[in-house]
């Protein structure tokens, strides 16, 4: 098989004369690329969002969230001995516990029920290369701040009717307490940050004080290594389980949680890729048709080509890479316009607060631009076997 | 006009491979966006008609935001706070559900259990809405607060030895006897693997001081709805502060759930129709070539009297039915392809039907058309503007 330039400067040639025609054909090929390139962009974008932040938490980390199966409505209420029972786990460095209650806040006359949240400051040193608890108002806790509260963004602006900002006093359960700071917003991503914007956080001995049923919400538990952790999930698992039940109290690593979500963030991904490959495929059509037409109008012409010594192979390849041409233009085409748009949606979801980040990524972009070639050839094929076949005798007399 | 309907059909079957190619294209999009949309709406429909069944007079009452705040922060609704409701005007009854986690003990084996307890009389809406049925012994009678009855999975599974009728058990270390096994028919995430119903006197013997998780209230008539559900908003309002209880209406949840499935259905329809677009750049495609290969049968037309007018209906017709046959066939495999998944849906176990209806189907016609025609507009307007002379001249 001779492969030299002149089929492909002939092809070339070939789609330029076509024009419109060709045109119209990539067209198609170009939305059906951008649109698979844009949404896998944004999916891997949202994959990432989600690894960083469960990384920010440190990949040792074991939550422990009583009744956080069964449908959030079993109470099951951890106690200090139950604490003390987690830290005495071979490989466990850190058992850091956030207390919660349900509160009254008073502030400006109006009474509002939130979630008043609390740990223990000598173990909350771990939270501090998450960043949940950065103010964007005001200042954190310092030393001797047993009645200072924190307050989430969406409490200081949106709750009441007059904003809460910093040194304001409110009432918590008949309280006073200061406002020192606002927390800064999580940028909220699939199944990621916690939402502090509706909690209320204060020091350990002001909870104490004003909460009446005090039980840890959440429980974080810090391994010394990773290798720790399945031992460690284990052992925590056997005694939660036969202390209160199967199911009672949900126990994950952060790569297990991780795991979960990346696993549903992929099958949705690829549902909506899929819809999105439809077009694809009724771009294939088009070039398929384009094809067609290209050979029935150039029918004379191929079977001047075999008089003249073309051999078959050498109008299959002909025909095929005029097809391959118009798949690989589209694709590259397509995925600079897909990456823009994804780009572009990535810029609109940092704007209304959530983390999205496109990615722009080898495997992205070299199986789209192969795809596209691919469906370019495959679309071409037959078309192409039928110029090839075409008896030069009758091509040449056709009219 | 008819002369102009045969002759555009006409043109269609002469060039068969390049028409058909091109009605495949649309028949793709049309079927995508139709399936999607149907079985959008059997969703719908399927959440929808479960909630319907429990009626429109219906406001539940959940204490705590469900969307904010972990299970600690809910407040408790007391027994004052209840009669309080059942005094409002117009209310019809009041269905506290009391829900807790127990640790069953049976045979000197543990298994941790999601207790409910309600007022047995007032259960008798559950047995209505088909919710459950007692497939062993028999139903607890009101106010007896030392039976139970457990899920059958539960019977089953739970412990090494198989749990009967009449046998008992401890719950929290408090005794109880098995009085009858019920199996669930609706999907909840509180299955008979792991539920124990009970009287609320029971429920109450094992935990003094539990509130209700949830509380159904229900009122005379559909029309006081809101005005009730406004009163115990403001009660709880008073009482506790703003936020500590959900109060909602099941039009409301109605809504609110169409709302999600509507969005859901959007943007999922948004992607497929992208394959619609390229389909009618495939119409354009087809009309730019075939107007183009019929350049000397145009100016023919022309100079024989044909107007630019009756030109640019040809063609528009010809792309317009490319879009309509596409679209009648797209809409069949639609519906064909969403009875398909509504079919499997049954087989898991989920009441799914397949969403057919007016709206989609003439939705669907009209679109297919519109886009046959938008997209054979361009080249139908360069056909029309033809010089006659110049296209007789073409070779």
């Amino acid at each position: 098989m001779k492969f030299d330039i002149d089929v492909l400067e002939n092809s070339i040639k070939n789609l330029r004369r076509a024009g419109m025609r060709t045109v119209l054909t990539l067209i198609g090929v170009i939305i059906g690329i951008a649109a698979i390139v844009s949404l896998l962009s944004v999916g891997q974008g949202l994959n990432v969002a989600v690894e960083t932040q469960f990384q920010s938490l440190g990949s040792n980390t074991i939550f422990v969230i009583p009744g956080a199966s069964a449908g959030g409505f079993s109470r099951v209420t951890l106690t200090d001995n139950d604490i003390t029972q987690l830290e005495s786990i071979r490989g466990v460095s850190d058992v850091v516990p956030i207390y919660g209650a349900a509160a009254i806040l008073e502030y400006d006359g109006q009474k509002i029920n939130v979630q008043v949240s609390s740990a223990d400051a000598k173990k909350s040193s771990i939270f501090d290369s998450t960043g949940f608890f950065d103010v964007q108002e005001g200042r954190t806790f310092s030393k001797n701040d047993s009645q200072a509260v924190l307050i989430g963004d969406k409490i200081a602006s949106d709750y009441f009717d007059k904003q809460i900002i910093p040194r304001k006093i409110v009432t918590i359960n008949g309280e006073k307490f200061t406002v020192i700071g606002i927390l800064k917003p999580q940028a909220q991503s699939f199944g990621g940050g916690p939402n502090t914007g509706t909690s209320v956080f204060m020091s350990l001995d002001a909870f104490n004080r004003i909460a009446q049923n005090v039980a840890p919400s959440i429980i974080f538990v810090k391994t010394t290594s990773g290798d720790d952790v399945s031992y460690a999930v284990d052992e925590i698992k056997s005694y939660l389980d036969k202390k209160y039940g199967e199911k009672s109290v949900m126990v994950s690593s952060a790569d297990d949680l991780l795991d979960q979500v990346n696993a549903i963030l992929g099958v949705i991904t690829l549902v909506i890729v899929g819809i999105g490959g439809i077009s694809l495929v009724v771009g294939g059509i088009g070039i398929m048709n384009s094809m067609i037409t290209a050979v029935l109008e150039r029918t004379r012409e191929i079977g001047l080509m075999k008089a003249l010594g073309a051999s078959n192979q050498r109008v299959l390849i002909l025909f095929v890479l005029e097809a391959g041409f118009i798949g690989m233009i589209g694709g590259i085409i397509g995925v600079i316009l897909g990456y823009g748009l994804s780009l572009l949606i990535s810029y609109l979801g940092a704007s209304s607060g959530f983390a999205l980040n496109s990615v722009i990524n080898f495997e992205i972009t070299i199986g789209a631009l192969l795809f596209a070639l691919v469906i370019g050839i495959v679309s071409g094929l037959l078309p192409a076997i039928r110029a090839a076949n075409l008896d030069p005798v009758v091509a040449l007399r056709y009219e | 006009m008819l002369d102009t309907v045969i002759h555009s059909l006409k043109n269609l079957r002469r060039e068969r491979v390049r028409t058909f190619l091109t009605l495949i294209g649309v028949i793709i999009g049309i079927a995508a966006i139709v399936a999607l949309l149907s079985v959008g709406q059997g969703l719908n429909q399927a959440v929808s008609s479960q909630l319907d069944q429990l009626g429109s007079n219906t406001i539940y009452v959940i204490p705590g935001n469900p969307y904010t705040g972990g299970s600690n922060s809910r407040i408790t609704i007391t027994e004052s706070d209840l009669d309080k409701i059942r005094s409002v005007n117009n209310v019809s009854d009041v269905i506290p559900m009391y829900i807790s986690p127990v640790t069953m003990t049976f045979n000197n084996e543990f298994f941790g259990a999601t207790a409910m307890g309600v007022n047995i009389d007032d259960a008798q809406v559950f047995f209505d809405l088909d919710y459950y049925e007692i497939i062993d012994g028999q139903m607890i009678s009101d106010g007896d607060s030392s039976s139970i009855l457990i899920g059958d999975k539960l019977a089953t599974d739970a412990f090494s030895k198989e749990l009967v009728v009449r046998k008992k058990v401890l719950l929290n270390g408090q005794e109880f006897r098995v009085a009858g096994i019920f199996k669930m028919t609706i999907q909840s995430e509180i299955s008979s693997a792991n539920l124990v119903m009970m009287s609320d006197t029971a429920i109450k013997k094992l935990n003094p001081t539990i509130g209700p998780s949830e509380t159904w209230v229900r009122t005379s008539s559909t029309s006081e709805v809101k005005n009730v559900a406004e009163k115990i908003t403001n009660y709880f309002d008073k009482k506790y502060g703003e936020k500590s209880v959900y109060v909602i209406s099941s039009d409301q949840l109605l809504e609110q759930v169409g709302q999600i499935f509507g969005l859901i259905t959007i943007f999922l329809v948004g992607i497929g129709s992208i394959s619609i677009i390229v389909g009618g750049v495939g119409i354009m495609n087809a009309m730019v070539t075939s107007v183009v290969e019929r350049t000397k049968e145009i100016g023919i037309m022309k100079a024989l009297g044909a107007s630019d007018m009756k030109i640019l209906s040809i063609f528009m017709l010809e792309a317009g039915f490319i879009g309509m046959i596409g679209g009648i066939i797209g809409i069949l495999i639609g519906y064909g392809l969403s009875i398909l998944v509504a079919i499997i849906g049954a087989q898991s176990g989920f009441p799914l039907e397949a969403g057919i209806t007016w709206e989609i189907t003439l939705g669907a016609l009209i679109f297919s058309m519109l886009l046959g025609m938008v997209s054979g507009a361009l080249p139908a307007y360069r056909a029309a503007r033809m010089d006659p002379v110049e296209a007789l001249r073409y070779e």
